[in-house]
């Protein structure tokens, strides 16, 4: 098995410290750090995503993979900024306000990572003009929020009225999802994509921002 | 027959003379409802509706008394009995905690764990005032019980580090959960004998689900939940008291579990893949009661009375014994949130009557 399929292989497991190893030991021997990066961490975190939304693999399963595709990214990171890679995007994120929920908004965060974005997360709790403030602040492509109660749901659509009053709704990618959440509500309120798991969001995430960037 | 009849004949798979009922809304809920109704209490509120149970989670605390105070953000915190920080926050539409301190979280090693002197203290809670409650509401279903362990450690632990824990300290994880049990089930059994053996059933709440499925593998729940669920039904069952599990989300995979381990009845029943009332019926009916399953996630907040009286009926017809194995008692699939109009709380209830 060559070097990167077993960085990808023990990813999937979350063996965070064979991760980390395995990096570092591609790195002394030269491998590619884009190709580490894409082929061992990146597609490997992909891989689990879409066991979860298949119902194959949990909650804690997500969580150790993504402890493990950051403790591989934390050796590679440096070899990153020196070879020049560029995300695939950037993207802010966070719960609603008056929301605390943030396991679901966690999963998002490490498939958007997955996805190769680079991320903005606010945490939870989140007013709706600091989404914009943080947005214009680091030159983001999507804004994401969370909320899993019907009652801080209304909170995106200020978000998104709070964006058109600032002349900015163009400027963004506005994506939504949580528990109560559905199509509907999205097209209700404004946003421009919901889907119903974190894979798929990274996924659409990653085809939109391309095609926006495509358009020019 | 009386309420108290009522919900135990519903727990033992019995016949009852109309839909057993029970009532659980967030603070801002009772509010409405009280303006609505235009009553005081809680207590008048219930009355209206002819509920069947009467609920007290925990007994008062006693222990030393831990003042809210105001914090640099001009909020005010307070400390829950169980041990974590919170305060209260006005969303627009009502009032909800936010934890804002885990205490359990310095609990790193075996070490921490044997220094740790957070556990729930069984001397800290006043029982005599269980005894009370039991006389107030002498016909009424009696019903104890809070957090199980897993929600607890979500109360109390950062559940991040719980779940990547599961993996990585399994054993530490397991002695936490045992020391935690072991102080819950000093103070049920405290309340169970203050009782006098009244308690009708106890609900242990363990929100193992999603929308789409559990949050972790049914083989997980059983490696750290199968043996203290066991523990607390057998000690409900010795006090002659039902077991009832409650689990927000989707949750069918762990049911064959649950059942396994001696649980009555779970609830509330949200709709959520795989918990199709009439499948649940068909597959888990003799073995479970079911409480709840009108949906607090669409038809309660956003539908019409009417729709919500004909989907109460829908349900009750699903998973209500006509002498066929298997009880119901009847609410919404979660606490009514501030976000229910009272009119359709009304609807629910009044559907819940008018069922034949
Ligand atoms: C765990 C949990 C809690 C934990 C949260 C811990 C934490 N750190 O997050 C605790 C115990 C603290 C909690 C508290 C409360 N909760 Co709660 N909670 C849940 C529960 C059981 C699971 C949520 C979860 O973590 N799911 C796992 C993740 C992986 O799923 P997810 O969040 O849905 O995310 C996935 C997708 O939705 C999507 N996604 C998520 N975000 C985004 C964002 C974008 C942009 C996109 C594209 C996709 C996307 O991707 C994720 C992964 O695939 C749900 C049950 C449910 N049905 O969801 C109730 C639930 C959400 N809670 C509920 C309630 C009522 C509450 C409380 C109000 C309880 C109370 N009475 O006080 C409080 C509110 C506190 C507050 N201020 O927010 C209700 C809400 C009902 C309603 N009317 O909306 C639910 C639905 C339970 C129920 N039976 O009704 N809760």
């Amino acid at each position: 098995m060559g070097l990167i399929q077993e960085i990808s292989e023990y990813l999937q497991k979350g063996r965070a410290k064979n991760v980390k190893a395995l990096v570092q030991q591609a790195l002394d021997e030269n491998l590619d750090p884009k190709e580490i990066l894409n082929d061992g961490l990146l597609s490997a975190m992909m891989i689990v995503g879409t066991k979860f939304k298949n119902n194959e693999v949990f909650v804690p399963e997500v969580l150790v993979a993504a402890r493990a595709m950051n403790a591989g990214l934390s050796v590679l990171e440096p070899k990153l900024v020196e070879v020049g890679n560029e995300p695939v995007g950037k993207a802010v994120i966070g719960t609603v306000q008056g929301d605390l929920h943030d396991i679901g908004k966690n999963l998002v965060v490490m498939m958007l990572k997955g996805a190769g974005f680079e991320i903005y997360d606010l945490g939870v709790d989140v007013d709706p003009a600091v989404y914009i403030d943080k947005a214009e602040e680091v030159g983001a492509d999507i804004i994401c929020m969370s909320a899993l109660l019907t009652t801080t749901m209304p909170k995106m659509q200020d978000c998104i009225e709070n964006l058109k009053e600032r002349g900015l709704r163009d400027k963004y990618i506005v994506m939504i999802g949580g528990a109560p959440v559905n199509d509907s509500f999205c097209e209700q309120v404004g946003a421009d994509y919901y889907t119903p798991d974190a894979a798929t969001c990274a996924e659409v995430a990653k085809k939109v921002v391309l095609e926006k960037r495509a358009a020019g | 027959m009386t309420s108290k009849e009522r919900i135990r004949a519903a727990l033992a798979h019995k016949p009852v003379d109309r839909v057993p009922t029970t009532m659980q809304c967030v603070e801002t809920a009772w509010d409405n409802m009280k303006k609505y109704l235009n009553v005081e209490t809680e207590e008048e509120v219930m009355q209206h509706f002819d509920i069947d149970t009467r609920i007290m989670d925990l007994p008062p605390y006693i222990g030393e008394a831990i003042e809210p105070f105001i914090n640099e953000d001009g909020e005010t915190v307070y400390t829950h009995p169980l041990g974590y920080q919170y305060i209260n926050k006005w969303n627009g539409v009502e009032y909800n905690w936010h934890i804002i301190t885990t205490p359990y979280d310095v609990i790193k090693t075996f070490d921490d764990l044997e220094k740790f002197d957070g556990w729930f203290n069984p001397d800290n809670f006043d029982y005599n005032a269980v005894t009370e409650f039991v006389k107030q509401h002498e016909d009424k279903a009696i019903r104890i019980g809070w957090p199980g362990p897993y929600q607890v450690f979500t109360l109390l632990y950062n559940t991040e580090e719980f779940y990547v824990n599961m993996y990585e300290e399994p054993e530490l994880i397991k002695a936490m959960l045992d020391r935690y049990c072991k102080a819950s089930y000093e103070i049920y059994e405290r309340m169970y004998e203050a009782a006098n053996n009244k308690v009708d059933f106890i609900r242990c709440a363990d929100d193992y689900g999603t929308q789409l499925s559990t949050l972790f593998s049914p083989d997980m729940w059983d490696e750290f939940f199968a043996e203290n669920t066991k523990m607390f039904v057998e000690q409900a069952h010795r006090h002659g008291a039902f077991y009832l599990q409650h689990s927000c989300g989707a949750i069918r995979s762990i049911i064959p579990n649950l059942i396994r381990c001696g649980v009555d009845a779970i609830e509330p029943i949200q709709k959520v893949t795989g918990l199709e009332v009439d499948g649940l019926k068909r597959d888990f009916g003799k073995d479970l009661c079911f409480q709840g399953g009108i949906d607090t996630q669409n038809i309660l907040p956003h539908g019409t009375p009417q729709e919500v009286f004909d989907e109460t009926t829908r349900v009750i017809k699903a998973l209500h014994e006509d002498g066929r194995a298997g009880g119901y008692i009847l609410c919404g699939s979660q606490d009514f949130e501030g976000d229910v109009p009272p009119e359709n709380v009304c609807a629910l209830y009044e559907a819940g009557k008018q069922y034949k």
